[in-house]
């Protein structure tokens, strides 16, 4: 894992804490990357995975072909020797899942490859994130709440809080010594990524940094970065002089960076590990999410912050392939006036101008308003009030998973009410804008589609039910007939499940049972999230028709 | 024909056929650059298998660096061998010294067998190794692991991968035919069986998974 990603464990981590007081609990981290155990407090032990190293002794021909196998083997037996009572994988790649079957403990959370070499997950949550979000469905959760409820953490209980250590202290106070700023607003600006493709320029920040600094003449600029990036957070320094605008350069270790967020105003930056360090803050993050972000897994997580995002089409695109655009589209669709703007508006916490902002530049990009106290995990809404439908129901279709996930839709009362309450006090309250009324003609409409969606399901599961029936051997490969095939795409298509059900069509290994029973249960999910969307939605309206 | 002979700084040192067989200036400075050059490679490992003894000046070197090293040193030519054990009688007490003219020499010898099975690393000393050097670089792969014969050996030692040694065999045999290839984690992954579970195997699969 890379430090973003164990950043994005910890409320899990604090989550099993909570469950187990007394474990001992372990992190494994690629070398490298060990650093970040300091800051979390629940971590009483590191080990180091040396993928370098290994993948080195691979690529080596002066070296003898077992080199690699003898140390994992090493690795994974002083792994063992601890007696671990339990795994859990917080990654989701082939890797991590044969390294956690490796370990042998009786229990297991997330991804693991068994001794059949079959996935296992152990949680409908860690099989949701292999099932439906590594299949591209549109309505996704957040990592972090994944591994959250994944681990057992309850709604509304995520915990980011960090372990800020002496040695960050000190390097702040340092800084601070030298520049001076400490008691004068700051706004923390980290302005490149690990990855070319989530950056948006120096020339875009130097533009974006100068108007704020006209808006905001009192704020003072602290230009963040790690050693390797000090020529070019220099350089962008040294644009900002010319322009008559000054700023200071910290460059900070991971435990300093976290100090400095703590006193700090606000956080202006791209898709990085900071981001995730301000959720441990209560620091203001503006993040602009271009490339191969994807904010719906990974944007930032803290309550109310502002996430940029451009409306390119190839946005987020994938991780290991280059850019293939003839030019930087979701960067250049990110205007400076637009950053700047947004940021001083959200330091001055000036909600309708940052609606008018957005409104402004809907053509070009799309500006988000993080929100975790509604449903108790991440969600974002559109500023715009143009675009409160895709709010409602991208709320309604969360809740509904949250719903499925949980096993909560087997309780009569309770969950439906409540949730539908907070649902329709959210759209009473000032932040929707628009009322009731709009209101409810979006959920009028969303009712009839998952309406329809929800007959056409269970059509096509009576039909495949039928089918089954109408087999004579299940070891037959093939028992759905092209008709149901395309059905079962245009359901996917219409509710924008991604690949959810046709990956358990295109399944070929296995007995026609097994494979029937994929698909099966893949369907009966896509049913029974319908019926508790209307569900949700029938409460909804009756709330806000004050039926109820 | 073998001479002996002093280097321009005085040390004993042989020529084969007329050819120096180490440094005829300062074999002892080669062997410290040669040893600098390779030492990174010794990391964390007990075992060497040293290709090319020459004139010994480099396992001398060697074993004044790494005292607890277990050292399998092999050369073609048994005179090679003895000039090196008296020239460097005290330094080179605990080494082992292996006459090696053919592969099946090589996969004979019980201390390689042993050798192999655990972690360990594989020198050359390209000096020593002029007069056949056709012959080493085809024993370096083998050491190594490396061409298909010395894959397959490593694979009848280590008892928990037999299983891939006739996959791999008849599999490679059919598709390649070449002896020039250089194996590696990737063609042994590919010729485990799918519905191969076994520990070792997912091991394998872990490796190959970082190399994507």
């Amino acid at each position: 894992m890379r430090i973003g990603d164990i950043l994005l464990g910890v409320p899990a981590i604090k989550a099993i804490r909570r469950q187990y007081p007394d474990a001992k609990i372990d992190l494994v981290v690629n070398e490298g990357f060990e650093s970040i155990a300091n800051l979390i407090e629940e971590i009483d032990h590191v080990h180091l995975f040396n993928r370098k190293f290994y993948q080195s002794t691979l690529l080596d021909k002066e070296t003898p072909i077992f080199e690699g196998f003898d140390a994992v083997e090493d690795w994974l037996s002083d792994i063992a020797s601890q007696k671990y009572d339990m795994v859990i994988n917080l990654t989701q790649n082939k890797l991590s899942g044969y390294i956690a079957g490796l370990i042998d403990v009786p229990t297991y959370l997330g991804f693991a490859f068994n001794t059949r070499s079959q996935a296992t997950f152990s949680s409908q949550w860690f099989r949701y994130l292999n099932d439906v979000v590594a299949c591209d469905a549109e309505t996704i959760f957040h990592y972090v709440d994944i591994f959250h409820f994944g681990c057992g953490g309850k709604k509304g209980e995520q915990d980011w809080r960090l372990r800020e250590t002496a040695k960050g202290k000190q390097e702040v106070e340092e800084f601070f010594k030298i520049h001076g700023y400490s008691s004068q607003p700051k706004l923390v600006v980290q302005a490149l990524t690990s990855d070319s493709k989530k950056n948006w320029g120096l020339d875009n920040w130097q533009k974006a940094i100068w108007q704020i600094k006209m808006a905001y003449p009192e704020l003072n600029v602290i230009l963040l970065g790690a050693p390797n990036e000090t020529t070019q957070i220099e350089k962008l320094q040294s644009g900002l002089q010319d322009e008559g605008v000054a700023s200071r350069v910290a460059i900070l270790s991971l435990e300093g960076a976290l100090s400095l967020l703590s006193v700090s105003d606000a956080l202006l930056t791209g898709d990085t590990s900071i981001k995730h360090m301000a959720n441990a803050t209560s620091i203001k993050t503006i993040e602009i999410a271009i490339g191969s972000s994807d904010l719906r897994k990974t944007g930032s997580y803290s309550d109310g912050t502002v996430i940029i995002s451009s409306r390119a089409k190839c946005q987020p695109c994938p991780h290991s392939s280059d850019c293939y655009q003839e030019e930087h589209l979701c960067g250049t669709g990110i205007a400076p006036e637009l950053v700047s703007t947004v940021t001083v508006a959200t330091i001055r916490r000036d909600g309708k101008a940052l609606r008018a902002i957005a409104e402004e530049f809907g053509e070009e990009a799309n500006v988000y308003l993080t929100d975790k106290k509604a449903l108790g995990f991440w969600n974002v809404n559109l500023v715009s009030s143009t675009k409160s439908s895709f709010n409602l129901e991208n709320k309604i279709e969360k809740l509904a998973w949250q719903f499925l996930l949980n096993g909560e839709h087997h309780k009569e009362v309770g969950p439906f009410g409540s949730e539908s309450l907070r649902i329709s006090e959210d759209i009473s309250s000032e932040a929707w804008g628009k009322g009731s009324g709009e209101a409810l003609q979006i959920l009028n409409s969303f009712e009839a589609r998952v309406q329809r969606a929800e007959n056409q399901a269970e059509k096509i599961l009576s039909a495949l039910n039928l089918q089954m029936r109408t087999n004579s051997s299940l070891l037959k490969v093939e028992f759905l007939n092209d008709t149901l095939k395309r059905e079962i795409q245009f359901l996917e298509k219409d509710l924008k499940l991604g690949k959810f059900l046709s990956e358990k069509v295109r399944i070929d290994s296995g007995t026609g049972l097994y494979r029937f029973r994929q698909i099966q249960n893949s369907l009966t999910d896509t049913y029974s999230l319908q019926q508790i969307k209307l569900k949700l939605i029938r409460r909804i309206r009756a709330q806000i028709e004050g039926v109820i | 024909m073998i001479i002996r002979a002093k280097a321009k700084k005085g040390q004993n040192i042989l020529t084969s056929n007329g050819r120096f067989i180490c440094s005829s200036v300062d074999p002892q400075s080669e062997a410290k650059r040669w040893v600098g050059k390779n030492l990174a490679k010794l990391k964390g490992k007990t075992k060497l298998i040293l290709l090319g003894v020459g004139c010994g000046y480099h396992l001398a070197e060697l074993v004044q660096l790494k005292p607890h090293l277990e050292i399998l040193a092999i050369d073609k030519r048994e005179e090679f061998l003895e000039f090196s054990k008296s020239e460097h009688l005290l330094q080179l007490s605990e080494v082992q010294f292996l006459n090696v003219r053919s592969i099946e020499d090589f996969k004979a010898s019980r201390s390689i067998q042993k050798t192999i099975v655990s972690p360990y690393a594989v020198l050359s000393f390209r000096p020593a190794m002029v007069e056949e050097s056709s012959f080493y670089e085809e024993l370096e792969c083998f050491a190594l692991g490396r061409s298909l014969e010395g894959l397959c050996f490593q694979l009848e030692k280590r008892k928990q991968f037999s299983f891939l040694k006739s996959n791999l065999a008849g599999s490679e045999v059919a598709r390649f035919g070449s002896e020039h290839k250089l194996y590696s984690i990737k063609d042994l992954a590919d010729a485990i069986p799918n519905e191969n579970y076994l520990r070792e195997a997912n091991m394998i699969r872990i490796l190959r998974e970082l190399l994507v």
